[in-house]
């Protein structure tokens, strides 16, 4: 499958911004499963970008620059050719294996980033016991599959419940969210029962009718000894297949926000981005 | 009363009381002066209280001059400026005691730099259950930005302050290592100065190994980890800026190594490469002997309020295209509970037993160690293992019996956060009193510089004498109350 993503954001300050510098995690990544065939990125200060490799080896884009201004726009445009092939998440050891590469020391040194808790996924002591139960007997595949569907009824999808702010604790307190808080929450409970998780952000196809396709989405990536890293999308209860398109992963939010920035001005400012991804399959329909 | 040279006028050292316990700097068990201290004690029994309080009193100026200050935090957040009280009376280190406590140092402070490594790649003494990964990773120092960087020359720890204490039984200990941004050198520097000037008589009669090649060596260091490639580095101290409390001191060392002395509004990254704003344009930066911690150098990586750091600053250098002195993360090997396992981090990458002693320690997030504190609180120090310059320490052999309460809550409520030691008895020095117009002893330890290179390190000769100055206090920190003294290391 053929994509072609844009990305653009458009920020408006009260005052000029005198300078600034922005940092952008929106390219799609290149892995076994999708590869970037052409992209560009442009800005509306004509300011060259920049970029460097990050902790988890993916490209940051940045862009810097002094001249005073009011308005920025950022966007990006790429073709992404996803691979047809559709690997479930099945588990390949018995249990039995699963758990004891799961619980062996070496494992948990390896993975150490993606099964210590952090400022988003600490759940409150009385929190805890809505972990979803792991009947260790069973398959960890089967596991994840039973938490995807279980975080995702535990929240609702709401939009003004919650900011980039919120934490796993904080959403399920409120029993509502957006994909960030269904994945912080999944997170939190696959951790508390060790098995390494991390937040995935990337686009969704837009051409079927999933939840939080109109932006960025975001999703799961849990660790199957044997297996490997799966994708897991609680927001839409469904498996991560060649509809994601992932840009990039880390522990919790806080590694793969979209846009970030350092600017010296005052007042307020706004804001607002735009997502488009279409299939090329759909354009020929 | 001393016995020793009776000839002489010792009325200055009359209130001078040995303890019995304590092990004397100046006078050995029988009271009689220690060689190496012979020529300075004769000296100073021939003066009378008005020779020595003038003495004192040059000695004051000369800090004044040199404009030698420091801040001291509290509860309003401005510090308060103050001069560093500074006690004529030196400290000697005889030759052979100084030897070993450099080859000492420099064993340190190699292990620790391959612990540093290892931790941030392989981690194979954590696989290898030589130290708990878990320790490490709860550390508030553990930096996973550092992950797979390859600082120049593998060195991590470039500048360490290690402090020593010499106990009862007459042996040097290892109290802590100060690997993120070991401060206290330029008080070195300038205690030599005001020695020089005041007692330049007393001074020339030894032969004292200098400390004044300090900023040449750093300077050295510094230029010896520039990234690869770059023959001519342009390097800069960068220091939070006037209210740190080690201001002056960065100021110091930029000016006596002769490289620019910036603040993070000063540099900018612009296309992963460092930059100075100068009246003459941008002007790359190579290296940076920063002394902004952790937490503030990058507001994009780490704490985003920062307004102390350089925004971009760890791209640029995870790219290779900077330098940062000491590397981010060194703090994971400072924390007090990684102390501990110092002889263990020496020994499995070394495989040499190590030349300094540690203090025995106790772990209160090991249930056995934890029970061994509560019941042993009155003979301890306890520490929180994060946090340094004296803040929260406990001494049971002096807190009353709601502080013990209070205390055990504290400890009880997070473990992993404390350790507790005995209450070793630091050594104790002659001191001259002013209020009592002669010298009295006082507990004091010593800091130790200790700076690391590609392929290159060096050991200040001596370093800082800190002395506890409230009677019978051990804690030396200058943020606490302590002075310190000129530190000799005879050839």
């Amino acid at each position: 499958m053929r994509y072609t993503i844009e990305y653009q954001s458009y920020n408006v300050y009260q005052h000029p911004v005198k300078e600034a510098i922005f940092e952008f995690r929106v390219l799609p990544c290149n892995d076994e499963t999708q590869a970037v065939t052409t992209y560009s990125l442009i800005n509306s200060i004509g300011e060259p970008v920049f970029s460097f490799k990050n902790l988890f080896g993916f490209e940051v884009n940045r862009i810097r620059t002094v001249a005073g201004f009011k308005e920025f726009t950022f966007r990006l445009n790429a073709v992404v050719q996803k691979n047809e092939s559709e690997l479930f998440p099945y588990s390949v050891l018995s249990p039995e294996e699963e758990q004891t590469e799961l619980t062996a020391k070496a494992f948990y040194i390896d993975y150490h980033l993606y099964l210590l808790q952090s400022y988003y996924t600490i759940l409150a002591p009385e929190n805890r016991e809505h972990v979803l139960e792991f009947d260790r007997s069973q398959p960890l595949s089967t596991y994840l599959q039973l938490l995807n569907g279980y975080v995702h009824s535990m929240l609702s999808y709401q939009k003004d419940t919650t900011d980039v702010k919120t934490t796993a604790n904080e959403a399920l307190n409120i029993r509502s969210g957006v994909c960030q808080d269904f994945v912080h929450l999944f997170i939190a409970m696959a951790r508390y029962k060790g098995i390494p998780a991390r937040y995935v952000s990337g686009y969704l196809n837009q051409g079927k009718s999933f939840i939080g396709s109109a932006l960025m989405h975001a999703w799961v990536e849990a660790f199957i000894p044997g297996v490997g890293w799966k994708g897991f999308d609680p927001t839409n209860n469904l498996l991560v297949d060649t509809n994601y398109i992932k840009v990039s992963h880390g522990a919790d939010y806080a590694d793969c926000s979209p846009i970030k920035g350092v600017l010296k001005t005052k007042g307020d400012n706004t804001t607002s981005y735009r997502v488009k991804v279409s299939s090329q399959q759909q354009q020929q329909q | 009363m001393r016995q020793d040279v009776a000839s002489i006028n010792r009325s200055v050292f009359n209130a001078y009381v040995s303890e019995p316990g304590l092990l004397d700097e100046v006078f050995n068990e029988n009271n009689l002066v220690k060689d190496h201290y012979r020529k300075v004690f004769t000296q100073f029994s021939r003066y009378s209280t008005d020779d020595l309080n003038k003495i004192n009193e040059y000695a004051k100026l000369s800090f004044f001059n040199q404009g030698v200050t420091f801040a001291v935090y509290s509860e309003n957040l401005k510090g308060i400026e103050r001069i560093f009280p500074f006690d004529f009376f030196p400290r000697i280190i005889p030759n052979k005691e100084w030897e070993k406590l450099e080859k000492g140092l420099l064993q340190r402070t190699l292990a620790i730099n391959l612990f540093l490594e290892d931790i941030y790649h392989d981690k194979k003494i954590l696989k290898d259950g030589v130290v708990p990964a878990e320790l490490i990773f709860s550390s508030n120092f553990y930096n996973r930005e550092m992950i797979n960087i390859n600082p120049a020359g593998g060195v991590y720890a470039h500048v360490s302050g290690t402090d020593l204490i010499k106990h009862s039984d007459g042996e040097y200990y290892v109290l802590e290592d100060n690997i993120r941004c070991p401060s206290g050198v330029s008080y070195v520097l300038s205690n030599r100065e005001a020695m020089k000037r005041t007692l330049s008589n007393l001074f020339l009669s030894h032969q004292v190994l200098p400390v004044q090649d300090y900023p040449e060596q750093l300077l050295a260091i510094i230029q010896s980890v520039a990234p690869d490639g770059i023959d001519n580095p342009n390097c800069v101290v960068l220091s939070p800026g006037m209210y740190n409390s080690a201001y002056y001191e960065h100021s110091f060392l930029a000016q006596s190594m002769g490289i620019p002395l910036v603040e993070g509004r000063d540099l900018f990254v612009d296309r992963n490469f460092v930059y100075m704003k100068t009246i003459y344009g941008p002007e790359r930066v190579d290296v940076i002997y920063r002394r902004v911690d952790d937490d503030f150098i990058d507001p994009l990586s780490f704490r985003a309020d920062s307004v102390l750091g350089v925004p971009g600053i760890m791209g640029a250098y995870r790219e290779g295209n900077v330098s940062l002195l000491n590397a981010p993360g060194t703090g994971a090997a400072d924390d007090k509970a990684v102390y501990t396992y110092i002889p263990a981090i020496i020994k499995y990458y070394l495989g040499e037993d190590p030349i300094l002693n540690n203090v025995h320690t106790y772990h209160c997030e090991s249930d056995g160690d934890f029970r061994y504190v509560l019941e042993h609180m009155q003979n301890l120090v306890i520490k929180p293992v994060d946090e340094s310059g004296g803040y929260g320490v406990f001494i049971g052999s002096k807190a009353s019996k709601e502080e013990l309460a209070q205390y055990k809550r504290i400890i009880t409520a997070n473990r992993r956060k404390y350790i507790a030691q005995p209450i070793m008895s630091l050594s104790v020095h002659p001191t001259y009193i002013e209020e009592n117009g002669c010298f009295e002893h006082r507990h004091i330890d010593l800091r130790t510089y200790c700076l690391m290179g590609k392929k290159k390190q060096f050991v200040l000769k001596g370093g800082l004498t800190r002395v506890a100055l409230t009677k019978g206090s051990l804690i030396v920190n200058s943020s606490q109350g302590g002075g310190s003294k000129d530190t000799w290391v005879l050839e």
